[in-house]
């Protein structure tokens, strides 16, 4: 899923800060890279307002 | 890529309103297409069989750790289970928990073409696409475990709708997820404190916020988004004595809020494996089928589906992200218990089960899934699941396909119960007599999952422009038949096609198949 949102700075400070106290994995290293999914069908909603 | 014409089958498609009218199914490039537009097709013959679309499991698990956890634990699982490789099959093993592989060919066989992995860690999401990525031949999604998770619990504790969203959107992109599961709220959370959350009241420790709070705010956030699929729901109190009242309130926290999504799906909500959820009583002395209240509500409110999360009786291995559930579960049974906690993000346990027929209770849980179909007024709305490999495995379904069609074929397996009487007591099955059709099988495992998932522009039915994905059964509905024959045949498909590629051909797998097929995986064969 590919959901389109309005910039939002908050969650985005709330993810890093969540990742510098408490995950034992960096931000970097959290994301599922493209070569993980060999056939990917991406599905995309736009909920910007 | 080569075209097909499947020819005067029986077909069934709930989309299309057909009821085992003879019809042909014509393919090319991959997709379903009008019969004119073929040029020079090979000729199926389907004459006396019964043709549908490829088969869609909205709830199963099927890949990533704790399912490899269930591997690695059972060693007895795989005890002569395994079948080296033959022609171009690669080995396969495993039961309950089948190796990728072996998951992969079973669904095929069951003319399955498209399956869900109904709950992926975050931060083992690479683990879920890697045995994704091994799986062969299925479409697959999975849904991301949202109900335990930290930044969740925050947000909704304010009611933050709109941040509630934009990390849901984040979470979705980053883990490649396709939708929003919710296991036990805060339950799981609670259970990193030795705690639980027992109905939808229950505060979170330390957190602040109700299983109510978060049920509501993920379904608003999900609206908000306008996701293809509703929220997707394992309540709090699962297999509990006792538990449909947990249960109703959780379905009215959906009453009110109304669908915003352009994929077709008229819920809110999707509630899965509600086999679990429908227990009376307050014991397991005295635990009792609750399907008509659970199912009065669902027939008169359009905006929720279900699935069944069907008891096949067989030995099996439980998992799920409702840790405290499992830790009940081997208190219970005394087998051995795989627990682990995920960051900030959820939890899981892992336990062997046997559903015995000699149990009552094990006996009454098969019961109660088959009445929830049995039922339903609107078979688009129930999905036939075994919450695999939960209530059982998911070979079973052509098994289940049988009880639900034949009174018969319940009234034997009734009548091989160690407490019958107490059985027929404690549940309803005895006084149904209802028998679905295949129209209804196709409604609850083809068109009914593909609109609650939000798919159904690509999968779930015979209409020209979707996914070429067609199954071709040994089975006349027309002539009269045993009840062993609806299993026999819907556990061995005739033809199998994938996106317009054929993968099973006389129920042997296609070698032009493995040579064509492009969601064959990666690496050496
Ligand atoms: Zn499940």
């Amino acid at each position: 899923m590919n959901a389109k949102v309005n910039e939002n700075p908050q969650v985005m400070r709330d993810v890093k800060e969540k990742f510098l106290r408490y995950y034992t994995v960096t931000l970097n290293n959290y994301e599922v890279s493209g070569h993980y999914l060999p056939n990917p069908y991406v599905i995309e909603v736009d909920a910007t307002q | 890529m080569a075209e097909y014409l499947i020819k005067n089958g029986f077909v069934f498609d709930p989309v299309l309103g057909i009821k085992g009218d003879k019809a042909d199914v014509a393919i090319k490039d991959g997709k379903i297409v009008e019969t004119t537009a073929l040029s020079s097709p090979k000729v199926i013959d389907a004459a006396e069989k019964t043709v549908m679309a490829g088969g869609v499991d909205i709830h199963a698990h099927v890949a990533g750790p704790k399912v490899n956890i269930g591997r690695n634990f059972r060693p007895e699982d795989k005890l002569f289970t395994y079948k080296p490789k033959n022609g171009i099959e690669r080995m396969q093993g495993g039961f309950s928990v089948p190796t990728t592989i072996r998951t992969g060919y079973n669904y095929a066989r069951m003319g399955y073409t498209t399956v869900m992995e109904a709950a992926m860690p975050p931060l083992y999401a690479r683990h879920v696409h890697e045995e994704i990525r091994d799986t062969p031949i299925l479409d697959q999604g999975a849904y991301p475990v949202f109900g335990n998770n930290w930044f969740v619990l925050e947000y909704l504790k304010n009611h933050e709708i709109e941040n509630t969203a934009a990390y849901i959107a984040w979470l979705l992109r980053v883990t490649k997820g396709y939708a929003v599961k919710v296991v036990n709220p805060g339950g799981t959370e609670a259970w990193g404190w030795g705690l639980n959350c027992e109905n939808v009241h229950d505060p979170v420790p330390y957190f602040d916020i109700t299983p109510a709070q978060i049920i509501k705010g993920l379904i608003e956030a999900n609206e908000y988004l306008g996701l293809p699929h509703s929220m997707h729901m394992h309540a709090n109190n699962l297999g509990n004595p006792g538990n449909y009242t947990t249960t109703l309130d959780t379905f009215k926290l959906s009453e009110g809020i109304k669908p915003n999504s352009k994929f077709g799906r008229d819920q809110v909500m999707h509630h899965t494996h509600v086999q679990f959820h429908s227990y009376g009583g307050d014991s397991w002395a005295n635990v009792d089928s609750r399907t008509k209240e659970i199912m009065d509500y669902v027939n008169s409110h359009d905006n929720i589906t279900i699935d069944m999360g069907q008891v096949t009786l067989d030995e099996t291995t439980t998992m799920t992200a409702d840790g405290p559930f499992e830790h009940h579960l081997t208190e219970l049974n005394h087998l051995k218990w795989a627990n682990t906690d995920v960051e900030l993000e959820t939890g899981s346990g892992v336990v062997p089960y046997v559903y015995s027929p000699d149990i009552k209770v094990c006996a009454i849980q098969w019961a109660i899934g088959l009445e929830l179909a049995l039922l339903a007024k609107d078979s688009m709305r129930i999905y036939l699941t075994t919450d695999h490999p939960n209530a059982g495995p998911f070979i079973r379904y052509p098994r289940i396909m049988k009880w639900l069609m034949s009174q018969e074929a319940r009234e034997q397996q009734i009548d091989a119960f160690k407490h019958k009487d107490k059985v027929i007591d404690a549940t309803n099955i005895a006084g149904i007599d209802r028998e679905l059709d295949l129209y209804e099988i196709a409604q609850m495992t083809r068109a009914g999952p593909a609109k609650s998932l939000g798919l159904a522009h690509m999968y779930g039915s015979l209409v020209p422009g979707l996914e070429a994905d067609v199954a071709v059964y040994d089975f006349n509905p027309n002539e009269p038949y045993v009840p062993d024959e609806i299993e026999n045949a819907f556990s061995s498909v005739r033809y199998l096609f994938k996106t317009g590629v054929q993968v099973i051909n006389d129920r042997q797998a296609d070698p032009l198949g493995e040579r064509e097929g492009q969601r064959e995986p990666a690496g050496d064969a």
